[in-house]
C-alpha cells in the first residue's frame, strides 16, 4: 500500500523513536544533570554549612523551587540548540533533510519532543527527586509536589510566602502558553543561527522586548496617561482595576497563543525551506 | 529518469547556471567532470533536493526534489563529500538509518563493509576519513536505491580501496539505477563511467557516452606523427607515455582517457560542442 507523503503513523512511530534517540544522545547527560540540581544544591548547601555553621542544614522548600526555576530555564535555553542545532550543519543538516520521513512528520516530532517529551522529563525527574529527599531527610520539609498539591486540595491559598511561587495554581493555563513560549524562540534560534545559537536569540528577545515596550506601553496606557480613566470612589476604582486586570490576563493569554502559533509557523515554514 | 530543464542556479550574483538541461536516464553511472567551482557538487544537490532552482526545473520520475517527499527520498542517495562522523558504531548507524528505507539490506551492508576491510562495529567518530568514506559508501549501496549521487566518492580512499570501491559499484548496482559520481580523481572511476558530462562556467560542454566519443575522437597512444589531417585536440608528453587526443577522421576505435578528454575539451569548447552536437 503506497504511503501518504504527507503523514503516515508508521513512519512518524519510526521517526518518533529515531528523534528520541537523537535527543537522548544530544541532551541525555545535561538532562541528568539538570534533574539532579535539586540533589546537588541540596549537598552544597549541607556541606557548606558543616564548613561554615557547624552544622548540617537541608534545603527548605524556598530554596528548592527556585533551583527547580532554574532547571527548567537552562533547559528551555540549552535544549533545543544541543537536540535541533545540528541542522544548520551542512553534513549534519544534510543528513536529516535526506532522512525519508515528511516534513510535517519531522516538525511534529520536534515539537513533542521540545514541548511535551524533554520539559516532563526534566520536570518530572527533578520532582521525582525532590520527593526521594524529603523522604529520606525529614528536615527538608514538604516536598514540592506535596506542598502544591496540598495547596490545591485546600481551594485557596494556604500561605501568601507560598503563593507567588505557585502562579500555576492560578493561571492552569501558564503551563499550555508560557512554557512553550520559553522554549520556541530558542527552537527557532537553533535552526536559524549557525553559531551561538542560545546567545543570539537571547539578544533579538531583548530587542523585540525593547521595541515592544517602547512601542506597547504608552498604547496600553494611553487611557491612564490622557485622564480618562478618573474614578469617583474607591469602590470604583477597585472595580476598574479587578476589570483592567482580568482583561489584562485574557490579552495576555490571547497574545501568548498568538506568538506560539506565530513561532509554530516560523519553525515549520524554516523546515520547509532549509537547504544546504 | 531524471529529467533538467532551463535550470538556472546562482550564488549572489554571478549565476552557476544558465538554462542548462540534461536527461539521465536509468542503468547509467554518469561522471561528471569539471574544473574547481563550476558547480558539480551544487548540480548534485540540486538534484537530490537539498537547495531549490533559482529557474527551471528538475523532475524526477515526475518529482520535484525540492519538495523532499519521503516516496522520493526512499528512492536516492546523496553521498557528500563533507560526511558526518556520528557518536555511534557503524552498524548502528546502518540499523536505525535503514529503518527509514524500506529496499535497505543490512546483511549487503555487513558484506560490502568486510570486502572494505572496515569494521562495523568500530565507532564512526573514531573512524578515519578514509574508514567513514568506506562506512557511508556501503550504507549508500546497501540501500538499493534507484538514484544514488556521488560526490567525489574516492576522496580519501587508499589504492586498495579504490579498486574495492569500483568492485563494489558495479557488483552492488542495480541494472536500473541511475548513479551520478561527480570527481576529479577521473583515473579511480575511468572503467566504470559511462556516460561522460563535463560542466563548464554556465554550460555542458560534454554529454556523451563512451560509445560517441569513440566515435568523434581518437585517442593515440603512441608516438606516432601521423595526424592523417586529424585535428589535435590535446597533446601530451610524459617520460614514457603519450597521449594525443584528436577527430577520429578514420573512425578507429580507442580507449578513452578520461583525463585526456577533460584537457582536450577544457581546450576546444566550442568545437567539442560543435561536433557532439551534429
Amino acid at each position: 500500500m503506497k504511503k501518504n507523503n504527507t503523514f503516515d503513523l508508521g513512519r512518524f512511530g519510526k521517526y518518533l523513536i529515531y528523534d528520541l534517540n537523537n535527543c537522548r544522545v544530544n541532551f541525555g547527560i545535561s538532562m541528568i544533570i539538570l534533574i539532579l540540581m535539586g540533589i546537588i544544591t541540596y549537598f552544597l548547601t549541607g556541606i557548606s554549612s558543616v564548613v561554615f555553621l557547624g552544622k548540617w542544614v537541608s534545603t527548605p522548600i524556598m530554596g528548592r523551587i527556585p533551583i527547580l526555576g532554574l532547571s527548567i530555564l537552562i533547559m528551555a535555553i540549552a535544549m533545543p540548540s544541543k537536540c535541533y542545532g545540528f541542522l544548520t550543519d551542512k553534513g549534519l543538516g544534510s543528513q536529516w533533510l535526506m532522512l525519508p520521513a515528511s516534513k510535517l512528520e519531522k516538525f511534529l516530532s520536534m515539537m513533542i519532543m521540545t514541548l511535551i517529551v524533554v520539559p516532563f522529563l526534566t520536570i518530572g525527574g527533578f520532582l521525582l527527586c525532590d520527593w526521594l529527599l524529603c523522604i529520606i531527610d525529614s528536615n527538608c520539609g514538604q516536598s514540592i509536589v506535596s506542598t502544591a498539591c496540598n495547596i490545591m486540595s485546600l481551594g485557596e491559598i494556604a500561605t501568601e510566602e507560598l503563593a507567588p511561587l505557585f502562579p500555576f495554581i492560578e493561571n492552569k493555563w501558564i503551563l499550555y502558553d508560557e512554557m512553550p513560549q520559553m522554549i520556541l524562540p530558542f527552537v527557532l534560534g537553533a535552526i536559524i543561527f549557525k553559531r551561538n545559537k542560545s546567545a543570539k536569540t537571547i539578544l533579538c528577545l531583548i530587542m523585540i522586548g525593547i521595541i515592544v515596550g517602547l512601542v506597547g506601553t504608552p498604547l496600553l496606557f494611553n487611557s491612564v496617561l490622557d485622564g480618562s480613566l478618573v474614578c469617583s470612589s474607591d469602590e470604583e476604582a477597585i472595580e476598574t482595576i479587578t476589570s483592567i486586570g482580568n482583561n489584562l490576563i485574557l490579552v495576555d493569554t490571547i497574545s501568548d497563543s498568538i506568538i506560539n502559533i506565530g513561532l509554530l509557523v516560523a519553525i515549520y515554514l524554516r523546515i520547509n525551506h532549509l537547504k544546504h | 529518469m531524471v529529467e533538467i530543464k532551463n535550470l538556472g542556479f546562482d550564488y549572489g550574483k554571478t549565476p552557476l547556471f544558465e538554462n542548462i538541461s540534461i536527461t539521465l536516464t536509468g542503468g547509467h553511472i554518469y561522471g561528471l567532470l569539471g574544473e574547481n567551482g563550476v558547480g558539480k557538487t551544487t548540480l548534485l544537490t540540486l538534484l537530490c533536493g537539498l537547495k531549490k532552482p533559482k529557474s527551471g526545473t528538475i523532475r524526477t520520475d515526475g518529482y520535484n526534489p525540492y519538495n523532499r517527499e519521503p516516496s522520493f527520498l526512499q528512492d536516492q542517495y546523496f553521498l557528500a563529500d563533507n560526511i558526518p562522523a556520528f557518536n555511534m558504531k557503524a552498524c548502528d548507524f546502518a540499523k536505525i538509518n535503514g529503518k527509514f528505507r524500506d529496499r535497505f539490506d543490512y546483511e549487503k551492508f555487513i558484506t560490502i563493509m568486510k570486502e572494505f576491510d572496515t569494521d562495523p562495529s568500530f565507532m564512526m567518530n573514531k573512524m578515519s576519513y578514509g574508514q567513514l568514506k568506506k562506512c557511508y559508501i556501503s550504507f549508500a549501496l546497501a540501500c538499493n536505491v534507484k538514484y544514488l549521487y556521488m560526490d567525489e566518492p574516492t576522496n580519501g580512499l587508499d589504492i586498495p580501496s579504490k579498486t574495492q570501491f569500483r568492485s563494489a559499484i558495479s557488483k552492488y548496482t542495480d541494472e536500473d539505477a541511475t548513479i551520478v559520481i561527480s570527481t576529479h580523481q577521473v583515473r579511480d572511476l575511468e572503467n566504470i563511467i559511462d556516460p561522460v558530462i563535463i560542466l563548464d562556467n554556465n554550460d555542458i560542454l560534454l554529454n556523451a557516452s563512451i560509445e560517441k566519443i569513440t566515435e568523434k575522437l581518437y585517442f593515440d597512444y603512441t608516438y606516432s606523427d601521423i595526424e592523417n589531417g586529424a585535428k589535435i585536440l590535446y597533446e601530451e608528453n610524459i617520460a614514457g607515455s603519450n597521449i594525443k587526443v584528436m577527430t577520429n577522421k578514420y573512425e578507429i576505435e580507442s580507449k578513452v582517457n578520461l583525463e585526456a578528454l577533460f584537457n582536450a575539451v577544457l581546450r576546444n569548447k566550442q568545437f567539442i560542442k560543435e561536433i557532439f552536437n551534429k
